[in-house]
């Protein structure tokens, strides 16, 4: 029996004093017993550092101090520093900057800041990075947090803030304080794990300790007897369709007669804690019985392996031909073939994923969690629950992060759903670090042989690829990844000839699925090896080889596609040109005793949008009697800044200032369909939708004005929320008194927008248009290399994106070092090792500490077909980067990593094999 | 974690009685190495005796004369950010700079960081092992990156602490106190292999507490160096570090202690070093002999043989350091 103890403590300068249990940590008393939820769980074991509050003024990690522990002394929350209505100059700060993404690390950042400026009001770049090296951060490669930290020391003394642009309304390309983000700089935004409901029920998970196993039998009899277990659900209990996924429903929410995964989800127990859920999870019997579990390809395609699933183990391949390759390579004066290898990988979001559900007014079944695909959700819910669509509603809390690992996360929420039907109460489902590592789709790991020919003029002539992936059991996204893969295969250069198989193989591994690039970081790091070779190998400059095969308006892409212009590639190489001969300057200095410097490119392309699928998004706007607009567009925001962006839009299209548009992107009962947040689609497709929507919207309060006013609708427009005169410098009515007019009249002030682009069908050579409109970019990687130790130093990166325009440059920015961050990682330090990679201390994503100097450059050439001209970032900004650090080092040691990560071991095994 | 009870020991007698008559207790100060463990189901007290709330125990005490007495509840970052401590025993200060991350050196103590379980990833993980009482080491033929590659016992797990190699070098000693009484031992001799019915890294008794460490004034022209090697820029455990400490006189060194971290169940003198250096003037023939010498009788076992090198090239990084000062 617990103890309950009193304890006494001065919380945010109150006196606070309550009885806990003493086997608390200061985290969970703060969240569960005193109600704040600022500081937040992202892992438990003190690796990631969300968890930050402040102890007489230090810094500290709360999940790891036992309650205990502060008895009589200050604790200091993010909600004792700062208010929305009268923020801490950090918090405005971090606004300001653009240090904000999803969130979730954003207090502990802030508080830890905090007490860096309390003790050292000016510090250094480096000072600030050391400060928060304990605090992880997925999102933002850590630079704008730092700019942040940095800002913020010279706001605290009294300098003026940065212009926000927040009244304008001719805010496209500006850097308007972002859409929720001082929400999360003060503690209020809630995330998954913060919500709650009364008489709400907790819910566990029994997962299969199993890599492949048939369930004989499940007794829940002696867990049905434990205390406070209220229902305990199996397989049978699914009223609907027992499968989830994009392209096959086959990934079960709860196991069914056999489990094929470690992980994977047997038995759901709901119970009135936490604490008598999990103890209950304990008291289910599964009995097992092992069967062959396979990994690698190799084993899984023999005839006699074992079958994974019943059609065999081969789940999905893409074929891709063009041209004549065994021509082209007879044509080619150097050939270069390799194979090549990528890891597992895991998103690492910060937020494990979190929410509660319920049943709503209107009889639905409401989940609400975190989520990238809002409308999807509700469709693969209704089919479990056996529910037509309209019963099921999804709200997506705030988001910390997602990276694909949060699209169509059924497995999760289907839970969820499950229980708040079945019992018609509140539950909530939170999960732990280690189930998000154990559970969660991963990037796929890569086997590609590459076989590439050019002629000696370097002109790429040929290109044959195989790509091999062991996926896991469930199909999930592999149709896609494997497309997508095989389709940029060749990257940005018009290649006449190519033949191109990417197949993905059924095993008993980790489930592969979405993760930021969605193949193309695999395949871009290949393709990008195998041109520096060639370069090498014909004595050609790396980049001269780039713009003699670069993509341009006319070229085709594998697939055979015509590209229509523009087509910037060749701008992000010659953007990129001045840094590289800078580059190669600084790579012949003197570096220190066993340290060799390199320099590397990378560049890429990406299509935006789904491959060849349907990608409509919709949007609704309205222009309401408080003068306010309030969009609605399913797009989830994940911290990647959507709304932000579809405000902007709508905010320039009709004219009204930037700080009076909402928006709603989260409710599926509010907000329509906008698809998935995925294929960085969001700013193209959804912002084409608002823009629709918005000038829909506006041909109506022009004409309903007309009416009003007595003038032709030609001689009016909106400027800064009033209908002004032409070239009058009086402001004639303020929206809201024409809306608040209108509704009197029973006029609707309301439009729709949607926006699709036709693709085609890929035919089985793979021929066709698979995506509207391509990105391109190239990163150049400055590397150092320590011969004797193979530690790889990556000390600055420069980024050219051709992103049509940006929209909201700073968050751009940010998306882009974050997304920089990330290839650093994929390149030199992730890994997901099953059975191992445990916790965020096991994968490594890189540490303030750890982030080498950015450069971004913008290439902004408007797209026709754009919002604004825009295009899409999402993703691109983390393929190239891998590629761009092998290729420098090899240029540093003439070592040739085909393996990724290029850890300390592979780098010094490659220079014993080739270098110099 | 498991239901416990949780008591705020008033005195050090307080807190050691308590650990006589709860024999499922354990001693918390800092917290952020043992409720790691709690969570990980490693241990699971049923009492947990707070030592934070003994009045001056957490007291930095310098007597003027160039030693240093550290109550053993002192937060890391305190201990770095003593004055003594940066002027007098730098090597010190250097090695707290590079342990764990600002959040976690600001709740853990020192002595906490000397009592230490290993990283082992076997021992922190759901496998029976040498150090819960099982026979023979997964490491072995498992897992052995970290492991070490000296003072091989019947666990290869090497100490993790970053501050018990500068401790070690600067000569420092503990106060010990239980039930019956107070001891103090040198550093160098709390730390022990694990064995037989030990099944620990340290002397520690049941009923025993770190109450102090001390260091000693060091020599007159007494210079040292620590280095850690990471594998990660910040916030890791050590591959390898050494920590060492010389003086000299006419050029000659006198007195030689070189502390090798992370590659031994204890931190691990590098006696064949020291002797190769001791009454010789330091040359740069002379680093090559005595980095040589550190790596002695080394005996790695499977991933771990860079640390052999890695070793010789840290004590010959460390010596040269000090070669023109």
């Amino acid at each position: 029996m617990a103890y309950i103890r009193k304890i006494g403590f001065v919380l945010n300068d109150s006196p606070f004093s309550l009885g806990v249990e003493p086997n608390k940590t200061l985290l969970s008393v703060l969240r569960e017993d005193v109600g704040l939820t600022s500081a937040k769980d992202g892992c438990g074991h003190g690796d990631c550092g969300s968890c930050t509050v402040l102890i007489d003024g230090e810094p500290v990690k709360s999940c790891l101090v036992q309650v205990g522990k502060v008895e009589g002394k200050r604790v200091t929350t993010i909600e004792g520093i700062g208010t929305l209505g009268d923020p801490h100059p950090i918090q405005q700060a971090f606004v300001d900057v653009g240090a904000v993404q999803c969130g979730f690390c954003t207090p502990a950042m802030i508080l830890t800041a905090k007490a860096l400026l309390d003790k050292n009001p000016t510090p250094t770049r480096d000072e600030v990075a050391s400060a928060i090296s304990g605090n992880l951060c997925r999102c933002t490669g850590y630079k704008k947090i730092v700019d942040a930290v940095l800002h913020a020391a010279v706001l605290v003394k009294g300098a003026p803030r940065k212009e926000s642009h927040a009244q304008d309304s001719t805010v496209v390309g500006k850097s308007v304080p972002r859409l929720g983000a001082m929400e999360k700089a003060v503690g209020i935004a809630k995330y998954g794990a913060d919500l709650s409901m009364p008489g709400m029920l907790h819910l566990k998970v029994l997962r299969s300790p199993h890599h492949h196993a048939e369930i004989a039998s499940i007794d829940t009899s002696e867990a049905e007897k434990a205390p406070g277990v209220v229902a305990i659900f199996t397989a049978k209990d699914i009223p609907g369709q027992n499968g989830f996924g994009i392209f096959d429903k086959d990934e079960p929410v709860l196991a069914d007669g056999k489990v094929r995964r470690m992980g994977e989800a047997v038995a759901l127990v709901a119970a009135d804690t936490v604490k008598a859920a999990r103890r209950a999870v304990g008291k289910i019997r599964v009995e097992y019985r092992p069967l062959e579990a396979v990994f690698d390809v190799s084993t899984a395609l023999r005839e006699d392996a074992p079958r994974i699933r019943p059609q065999g183990n081969v789940c999905f391949t893409r074929r891709v031909v063009r041209g004549d390759v065994e021509k082209g390579f007879a044509q080619a004066d150097v050939v270069v073939e390799n194979t090549y290898n990528t890891p597992l990988g895991e998103h690492a979001y910060l937020e494990p994923d979190a929410g509660i559900a319920y049943i709503d007014e209107e009889d639905r079944v409401v989940v609400h969690a975190c989520s990238q695909s809002i409308h999807f959700d509700t469709r693969e819910i209704a089919a479990i629950l056996g529910l037509d669509v309209a019963k099921v509603r999804f709200i997506q809390a705030t988001t910390g992060g997602g990276f694909g690992g949060k699209i169509v996360n059924v497995g999760f929420s289907g839970l969820l759903a499950l229980a708040a039907h079945k019992l018609r109460r509140p539950v909530k489902l939170v999960t732990t670090r280690d189930e998000v590592f154990l559970t969660t789709v991963k990037r796929h790991p890569f086997e590609m042989r590459y076989k590439t020919g050019a002629t000696k003029e370097g002109k790429i002539v040929a290109c044959e690829v195989r790509i091999l992936s062991a996926k896991g059991p469930y199909t999930v996204y592999a149709n896609g990844v494997m497309t997508r893969a095989a389709t940029q295969a060749v990257g940005p250069y018009d290649c006449p000839n190519v033949k191109i198989e990417a197949t993905a193989v059924f095993t008993n591994g980790p489930t592969c699925g979405a993760m930021r690039g969605f193949g193309s970081p695999q395949v871009t790091f290949a393709m990008e090896s195998q041109m520096d070779q060639i370069a090498a190998r014909l004595g050609i400059d790396p980049l001269e080889l780039r713009m003699r095969n670069a993509m341009a308006p006319g070229s085709r892409v594998a697939t055979g596609q015509v590209l229509q212009a523009p087509v910037p590639f060749r701008d992000t190489l010659l953007a990129v040109r001045e840094h590289y001969q800078e580059a190669l300057a600084w790579a012949q200095q003197e570096s220190g005793e066993h340290v060799r410097r390199g320099v590397g490119l990378g560049s890429m392309l990406f299509g935006i949008g789904k491959t060849s699928l349907n990608n409509r998004s919709q949007a609704t706007i309205s222009l309401l009697q408080n003068g306010r607009v309030l969009v609605l567009c399913g797009a989830s925001d994940v911290g990647q800044g959507s709304d932000t962006v579809l405000a902007q839009i709508a905010a320039a299209e009709l004219g009204v200032p930037y700080n009076s548009v909402d928006i709603n992107s989260t409710d599926t009962a509010i907000a329509p369909d906008a698809d998935y947040t995925c294929a960085s689609r969001q700013t193209y497709y959804s912002g084409n939708a608002v823009r629709t929507a918005a000038r829909a919207l506006k041909e109506k309060i022009l004409s309903a004005s007309s009416e009003l006013l007595g003038r032709s609708s030609e001689s009016l427009i909106i400027d800064r929320g009033h209908i002004v005169v032409k070239g009058s410098a009086d402001k004639a009515m303020p929206l809201g008194e024409l809306a608040r007019i209108c509704a009197k009249e029973g006029i609707p002030l309301a439009a729709d927008g949607s926006y699709e682009r036709a693709t085609t069908r890929l035919d089985e050579n793979g021929q066709g248009d698979p995506y509207p409109v391509y990105v391109f970019g190239t990163h150049l990687a400055m590397v150092e290399v320590n011969t004797k130790s193979g530690d790889v130093q990556v000390k600055h990166i420069v980024c050219t994106h051709d992103v049509g325009k940006a929209v909201y440059p700073v968050g751009l920015e940010g998306q882009i070092e974050g997304g920089v961050a990330m290839g650093i990682g994929f390149a030199l330090t992730e890994e997901y090792v099953p059975d191992k990679t445990r916790n965020l201390r096991d994968y490594r994503i890189l540490r303030s500490t750890e982030m080498p100097e950015i450069t971004t450059i913008f290439v902004e050439i408007p797209e026709p077909q754009g919002p604004q001209g825009a295009k899409g970032a999402g993703e691109s900004s983390s393929l190239p980067t891998a590629a761009a650090i092998v290729n420098a080092i090899a240029n540093a040691t003439g070592a040739r990593v085909l393996e990724l990560p290029a850890t300390p071991k592979r780098v010094l095994l490659a220079t014993r094999n080739n270098g110099r | 974690m498991r239901a416990f009870d949780y008591v705020d020991a008033t005195s050090v007698e307080d807190a050691t009685t308590f650990l006589q008559d709860e024999a499922d207790s354990a001693l918390i100060a800092g917290g952020t190495e043992l409720l790691v463990l709690m969570k990980n189901k490693v241990i699971n007290p049923r009492l947990l005796i707070n030592v934070k709330s003994i009045d001056g125990l957490h007291r930095i005490r310098a007597d003027g004369e160039g030693s240093l007495t550290i109550g053993s509840v002192a937060t890391i970052a305190e201990l770095g950010s003593d004055e003594v401590v940066q002027r007098s025993f730098p090597i010190l200060a250097d090695a707290i700079r590079v342990a764990a991350s600002p959040q976690l050196r600001n709740m853990a103590t020192v002595g906490g960081n000397l009592c230490q379980k290993p990283r082992c990833w076997y021992y922190r993980g759901s496998f029976d092992c040498f150090l819960k009482g099982a026979r023979g080491c997964h490491a072995l033929n498992g897992q052995n990156r970290g492991s070490g590659i000296f003072g091989r016992s019947e666990c290869y797990a090497v100490n993790p602490s970053d501050l018990a190699p500068p401790l070690v070098a600067l000569g420092a000693s503990v106060v010990i106190q239980s039930p019956q009484g107070r001891k103090q031992i040198s550093l160098a001799d709390f730390f022990t292999l694990p064995r037989g019915e030990l099944l620990n890294q340290t002397i520690l008794g049941r009923d025993e507490m770190v109450v102090e460490v001390r260091i000693p004034k060091q020599p007159h022209r007494s210079r040292g160096v620590f280095l850690k090697a990471m594998e990660r820029k910040t916030w890791s455990f050590a591959q390898a570090s050494v920590a060492m400490q010389l003086s000299r006189s006419d050029d000659r060194i006198e007195d030689v202690r070189i502390v090798l971290g992370a590659i031994a169940p204890i931190p691990w003198r590098a006696t064949a070093a020291e002797d190769a250096l001791r009454a010789r003037a330091l040359t740069r023939q002379l680093i090559e002999v005595a980095s040589a010498a550190a790596v002695e009788g080394a005996h790695p076992s499977g991933d771990n043989r860079y640390k052999v090198t890695l070793v010789r090239e840290l004590v010959k990084r460390g010596l040269s350091a000090l070669l023109n000062t």
